[in-house]
């Protein structure tokens, strides 16, 4: 009996030692960690001290973001970026996939170890990086460093209670892709941008639509959040009450979920959810020449930059998006950008770095548009003729075409996912229950009335958690 | 089917019998290899879209000879920019990194768990067993947080660590362990044995079978992990091959080709240590004889 | 020397408790100690897990009611125990008939043994869109023999609702994970000695009694882990759903593991996934438990 109670004391010691080891080392940890962002907020000459008492080469940063290595306008900006600021950054390379993206850094930064100074972040994800106390707001050190946050970037900036954790760097405006070949094969006209509204283009695909030769007129990720309720944000209808509560019971959320799956179902100008879960049909599958059109954020447009990964005989035309009957022409829009990790060493370079990206970036990317709103009309048209256009003069697309897709201020510009409280909870329920209608499992009135309650329950908790 | 095989023995002119014994043979041979060419579906799957464009990976319906049949893949690949090689090397090092350790470990531990009788140890047993139970994903931040704080992290140490202290082979080899015959090593202790004497010369050498389905695990699975390398490894240049395939990707989703052609060059070794461990599980019949 | 002079069982007591030394301390630093912080998230209202510990604020049990009230984990973990007894059930039958044949019983067995090994390694993107080709609802093969064999309405698989999409995961998930079962029965087989086999030839015992009175018993202690761990196989489905279904359609694959997967990593709530762990873990050790006092009637030691 005594070795018993030896051993088990013997083992209790054991645990206890290791948890208070570790707790030690959680203390430790997170007072340097304290340590070191006070010094960098520290207005005074600390960190001039800092920088002067490191003689060894320039300020060391890391940086991190969404796309492969071996991306070209990544080197090429990580170039301009050492050029221009004297520091020796390192591109940390996670996955450019986002879930795995989003996945790793969480990990990490919830405890404790940011894999990065700077890093990329997805609109709809950055509110949860702020709300886990990794993210650091950057209202004053953008003061110290003389930039205007709020007329360089105005909207696309992430703010939350009046402060700033995130600038934009990228601008997505959606627009329609269409294949020049198929209209020409069917002998349909090309369409235009004026007037171009969900009506024109479900009559201009079911022309295109020919089953014998496997050809849709139209493709769209059934699957995806945003097109549940796509027409809706379109139409303008806020996604919460002034309650705070979900609007999710408005009838023009029914209306948006029975529009996006009618395409499929009534109109049958594209393969329905269930096609394209079955059949695994890839987001790029427009990219195969056997779809006339397809509706998609801009980044879409990496279709037809890149010949290796979509070799083609066919050449594209671009819309704006397509927008509802009756209301104002209204295009989706989603921002990304980019936050400083709370852990950094280096505040202030973290910042610089973060922000010459914001404002500076798009120069090498060719599928983004500008996120400042500081530009002169001039400049944006001198980008979009030098920069921009070299990609796409090929296949006859003009300047014009463009700046009536992403640079027209007639456009509204409404977001492209549910954004706010319990954003998360209410996209997935989206997805969820907006399949279950595609496939006839439900009706959409009960999906919506699903949605609905899960979204007011996830924002209750929410405004919970937050007091 | 079993009493048809057996009568053979009985009757002296069973001819007719074990005639029969082998056709039911026979057709339960046709019947399980059918089944298991079935299973050679999806490496072929992975074989012909290693050849492919990534547009016509899922293209329906399937084709198995790839048009256009492309090499680009396995260029792109072996091109500087990804750490193929690098990769590849990382993995084979911590496989055998962790296989070393885990023979060291597993085996006097199992040996402990089956053989020898102390106070607490079934009580140990099942707490050990609980940590199976729980969903590895709901342990990746606290392990995150101790790897860190012992500043393993980014380091190929905290794969072969958390490896080695898994519970599952142990409780493998554990239960491998008592199927050898108590008499054997009691035998051995009367004679003056120590236990550590019994373990290296008893117990070791007759549970072959058992170490090297260890082995062959920690190999497979290692070779295949990929939340763990990936989650606990930032430098690409220390990343693992299973983590490496997967970062062919763009941001706008997987690069299939790249990853099936990448696959294809991965699992070659799996198969051959698997091809090259099946001799021992038939020498194992011949020296278990030794024991009854 | 004081070692020497000790009782046999005494020196076996200390021997016991050098041998499990090492492990000990490793498993308490990488297994046991990041288990704890699990449980005691479940305690607290951590959304999110920091190390800033002055936010923290324990609830009690406060997590385990209000996860015992969402609709969504009582469905989900409906779906968990349906997808564990199917798959446990088939993999035990299937992989010890298999095994006791691909033991020199049949022709080919080398060959066999690598084909269906070939599953367990193979790459799991792959193997999920091979069996989606198969399983097509309209243009899949499988579907399309069902039509020709007359069936007017063949089942939608893995698009079809949670009475279909779930077996055939099952299926699916039996024949990915076969190789494990498959191969540790292989080894399990080898040691069996021969001699108790010619005995009973001379007995006059036919194949099936001397698969029931000598192969069974003697593998026990092999079945009885198989047993074990495919039970926490079965609940620890995680990739295979993932990449078949993505735990659709709507919900109808969305079992616990995919359930507390969104809950910590999608939506926020890292106390509520902790808090599924646990009761997923409590289940588990309870089935645990009920084996291990039952292995003392069929485990043969």
């Amino acid at each position: 009996m005594k070795k018993a109670r030896k051993i088990l004391c013997l083992v209790v010691a054991c645990l206890m030692a290791l948890s208070l080891l570790a707790a030690c080392g959680k203390t430790t940890v997170s007072e340097e960690k304290q340590a070191s962002t006070q010094k960098a907020d520290d207005k005074s000459s600390t960190q001039k001290e800092a920088d002067t008492a490191k003689p060894s080469g320039p300020v060391k940063l890391k940086f991190t973001f969404p796309k492969p290595v071996d991306n070209p306008a990544m080197k090429e900006y990580i170039k301009y970026a050492k050029e221009k600021l004297n520091y020796d950054i390192e591109f940390v390379d996670i996955n450019p996939v986002a879930q795995e993206y989003d996945k790793k850094l969480s990990i990490s930064m919830m405890a404790g170890d940011a894999p990065a100074d700077v890093f990329y972040y997805y609109a709809a994800i950055l509110d949860k990086y702020i709300a886990a106390d990794t993210v650091l707001p950057l209202n004053d050190i953008a003061q110290k460093a003389n930039v205007n946050l709020q007329t360089k970037y105005g909207t696309g900036l992430t703010v939350k209670d009046n402060k700033v954790y995130g600038l934009p760097q990228t601008r997505d405006i959606w627009v329609t892709l269409y294949n020049k070949k198929i209209f020409d094969d069917a002998g349909v006209p090309y369409p235009t941008a004026e007037g171009w509204t969900w009506s024109k283009y479900i009559e201009t695909a079911k022309k295109l639509t020919n089953p014998s030769k496997g050809i849709y007129g139209s493709f769209m990720n059934l699957d995806w959040d945003s097109f549940q309720y796509m027409t809706a944000h379109q139409k303008g209808i806020p996604d919460y009450k002034a309650d705070g509560t979900s609007n999710f019971d408005d009838p023009a959320f029914i209306e948006a979920l029975k529009f996006a799956h009618d395409l499929a179902g009534k109109e049958k100008i594209q393969p329905s959810i269930l096609t394209l879960k079955s059949k695994q049909l890839p987001w790029d599958s427009f990219g195969t020449g056997k779809y006339a059109m397809t509706v998609n954020g801009g980044w879409s447009t990496c279709f037809v930059m890149d010949k290796k990964t979509y070799p083609r005989d066919w050449k594209y035309g671009v819309l704006p998006m397509p927008y509802p009957d009756g209301s104002k022409p209204a295009s989706s829009m989603v921002i990304g950008g980019l936050a400083v990790a709370k852990g950094t060493k280096n505040a202030e370079a973290a910042f610089k770095l973060a922000e010459l990206f914001a404002s500076d970036s798009f120069k090498f990317d060719t599928e983004r548009m500008p996120t400042r709103l500081d530009m002169s009309k001039d400049e944006i048209n001198s980008y979009i003729t030098t920069n921009f256009i070299k990609g796409h003069e090929d296949d006859g697309v003009t300047v014009e075409d463009y700046i009536k897709c992403w640079f027209n201020p007639e456009i509204t510009l409404t977001p492209e996912k549910v954004n706010g409280p319990g954003a998360s909870v209410i996209n997935s329920t989206f997805i969820s229950e907006g399949e279950l209608y595609g496939i006839g499992k439900k009706s959409a009135e009960d999906a919506m009335k699903n949605v609905k309650q899960k979204a007011d329950t996830a924002i209750a908790e929410e405004k919970k958690a937050n007091k | 089917m079993g009493s048809l095989l057996i009568k053979k023995e009985n009757s002296a002119a069973g001819s007719q019998n074990s005639k029969k014994a082998n056709t039911t043979k026979i057709i339960i041979s046709i019947i399980i290899t059918v089944f298991g060419i079935l299973n050679i579906f999806p490496f072929v799957f992975m074989l012909s879209s290693a050849f492919k464009l990534n547009v016509n990976v899922f293209e329906y319906p399937f084709r198995l000879i790839p048009n256009p049949l492309v090499m680009d893949n396995f260029k792109e690949i072996l091109s500087v920019q990804y750490h193929f090689v690098k990769w590849y090397s990382n993995t084979i090092v911590l496989v055998v990194i962790t296989i070393t350790l885990r023979v060291l470990i597993v085996g006097i531990t199992a040996y402990a768990l089956a053989r020898l009788k102390f106070r607490g140890r079934d009580q140990l047993f099942f707490v050990f067993l609980l940590t199976l139970m729980i969903p590895s994903d709901s342990l990746l931040v606290p392990r995150y947080m101790v790897l860190s704080y012992l500043r393993l992290t980014d380091t190929m140490w905290s794969i072969a660590l958390l490896f080695t202290f898994e519970f599952f082979l142990v409780f493998l080899v554990r239960q491998f362990y008592l199927t050898i015959p108590n008499e054997l090593t009691e035998a051995a202790i009367i004679d003056g044995c120590n236990h550590f004497e019994v373990f290296f010369r008893i117990i070791l050498p007759l549970s072959k079978p058992a170490m090297i389905t260890m082995i062959l695990f920690t190999f497979v699975w290692q070779w295949n992990d990929f939340t763990d390398p990936f989650i606990f490894i930032s430098s690409s240049d220390k990343q693992m091959i299973a983590v490496g395939i997967r970062s062919f990707a763009t941001e706008h989703g997987q690069r299939y080709a790249m990853q099936m052609a990448g696959s294809t060059l991965t699992l070659l070794p799996v198969i051959g240590v698997f091809l090259f461990v099946q001799k021992y599980f038939i020498e194992g019949i011949t020296t278990s004889g030794i024991k009854g | 020397m004081k070692f020497k002079n000790l009782s046999v069982s005494r020196q076996e007591e200390l021997t016991g408790y050098l041998f499990m030394l090492p492990f000990f301390i490793g498993f308490m630093i990488f297994q046991g100690f990041p288990f704890l912080i699990t449980v005691f998230t479940s305690f607290t209202n951590m959304r999110f897990i920091t190390k800033d510990l002055s936010k923290i604020k324990f609830v009690g049990f406060d997590n385990y009611i209000s996860v015992l009230k969402d609709p969504d984990f009582i469905n989900a973990f409906g779906r968990s125990l349906y997808f564990s007894v199917l798959y446990v059930v088939l993999i035990m039958m299937i992989s010890m008939a298999l095994a006791y044949f691909l033991n020199d019983k049949i022709f080919g067995c080398k060959l066999n043994r690598t084909l269906y090994f070939l599953p367990y390694i193979s790459n799991i993107v792959a193997i999920s869109v091979v069996w989606q080709l198969l399983l097509d609802n309209k243009e899949g093969p499988v579907n399309m023999v069902l039509k020709a064999i007359g069936i007017v309405n063949p089942p939608d698989w893995l698009v079809g609702n949670t009475q279909i999409v779930i077996p055939t995961i099952v299926i699916i998930s039996v024949w990915y994970g076969l190789g494990l079962n498959l191969v540790t029965y292989l080894a399990a087989l080898q040691e069996v000695p021969k001699s108790l086999y010619e005995s009973a030839d001379i007995d006059g015992a036919n194949e099936l009694q001397k698969f029931m009175n000598i192969t069974v018993p003697w593998i026990s202690p092999t079945t009885f882990f198989l047993l074990i761990t495919s039970v926490i196989a079965s609940m620890q489905n995680f990739a295979v759903i993932m990449s078949l279904t993505n735990g659709g359609p709507g919900n109808e694959s969305t079992v616990l593991s995919i359930y507390t997967y969104q809950q910590a990593f999608n939506f926020n709530r890292m106390q509520m996934g902790a808090t599924q762990s646990v009761y997923m873990l409590i289940v588990l050790a309870l089935i645990a438990i009920i084996q291990w006092r039952g292995q003392k009637k069929w485990v043969h030691y």
